[in-house]
């Protein structure tokens, strides 16, 4: 009997194609489902900052410090 | 009710695994969904395996990654693909997908699972993206495989970030978990893939 009724495992897929039809959750409702802090959101700012400044050092080090923008131009 | 959006992660959590899981965790925000795992759970006197079917149960969807079957033997990802067929053949409202590396496989390793195709990876992280798209339809067009080829490898730099600055060697910890999806929902907004 189980075997039988193992193919209803998938009562939501797409007959034909066999794909899952998904809804799309906000960014801040996966945030909230899963309970992420607001440190592990500045964790995760910082890691992601540090990633692009690695790819682009000349541009983030001007951002990073303002001041020698100005000290630049001057 | 389960939640349409969460999807239960029953992956392997070992070192070489790492990449696969950072680019699945990834991807599946990218899509819009919730990945959830069992790094998320802490014991807190009520059992294990019962907050785990209690994670399983609250997801519409899981995905059970299968391609670790070499010793050490680990039972704890059949028998998680066994909770949620249980889930799925009574309740009726969750989908449950199985991965693995290697075609065929299946058939010897699970045969009461015969006459369905695992999506297969490969082990490679860009074929983990395309099992997804694979796998998903949605109203709107879902992102290409390149932008989140793109995003995926972003992430993974953002991992070995978050590891550094935790003094952490892995991803597999609650709060390493938890930043990586944070990290992984601020390139979704930034990329404009789902709404902020």
């Amino acid at each position: 009997m189980a075997r039988a009724q193992l193919s209803d495992v998938f009562p939501h897929r797409m007959p034909t194609t066999g794909k899952i039809q998904i809804q799309r959750a906000s960014a801040s409702e996966i945030t909230s489902s899963l309970h992420i802090s607001a440190q592990e959101k500045k964790r995760a700012s910082r890691a992601l900052f540090a990633v692009t400044a690695a790819k682009e050092p000349k541009v983030l080090r001007g951002r990073q410090n303002p001041s020698s923008k100005a000290a630049n131009k001057s | 009710m389960p939640d349409a959006e969460s999807v239960f992660l029953n992956v392997p959590f070992d070192r070489g695994y790492e990449p696969l899981f950072v680019t699945l965790v990834g991807t599946l925000v990218f899509l819009g969904q919730k990945p959830r795992c069992v790094l998320e759970i802490q014991e807190t006197g009520q059992g294990r395996l019962t907050r785990i079917f209690q994670l399983v149960g609250s997801c519409g969807m899981s995905i059970h990654d299968l391609s670790r079957v070499g010793s050490p033997v680990r039972f704890n990802m059949p028998f998680e693909l066994g909770l949620a067929c249980g889930l799925s053949l009574s309740s009726g409202t969750h989908q449950v997908v199985v991965f693995d590396s290697k075609p065929y496989r299946l058939d010897k390793t699970l045969s009461d699972y015969k006459g369905r195709d695992p999506l297969l990876h490969k082990n490679r992280c860009a074929e983990m993206i395309s099992c997804l798209l694979d796998l998903f339809v949605a109203n709107d067009p879902l992102p290409s495989f390149s932008r989140l080829r793109n995003s995926a490898e972003v992430l993974r730099s953002a991992a070995r970030e978050l590891k550094q600055e935790m003094g952490s060697a892995t991803v597999f910890r609650a709060a390493a978990y938890r930043s990586l999806v944070a990290a992984a929902t601020q390139i979704v907004v930034r990329e404009n893939f789902i709404p902020p």
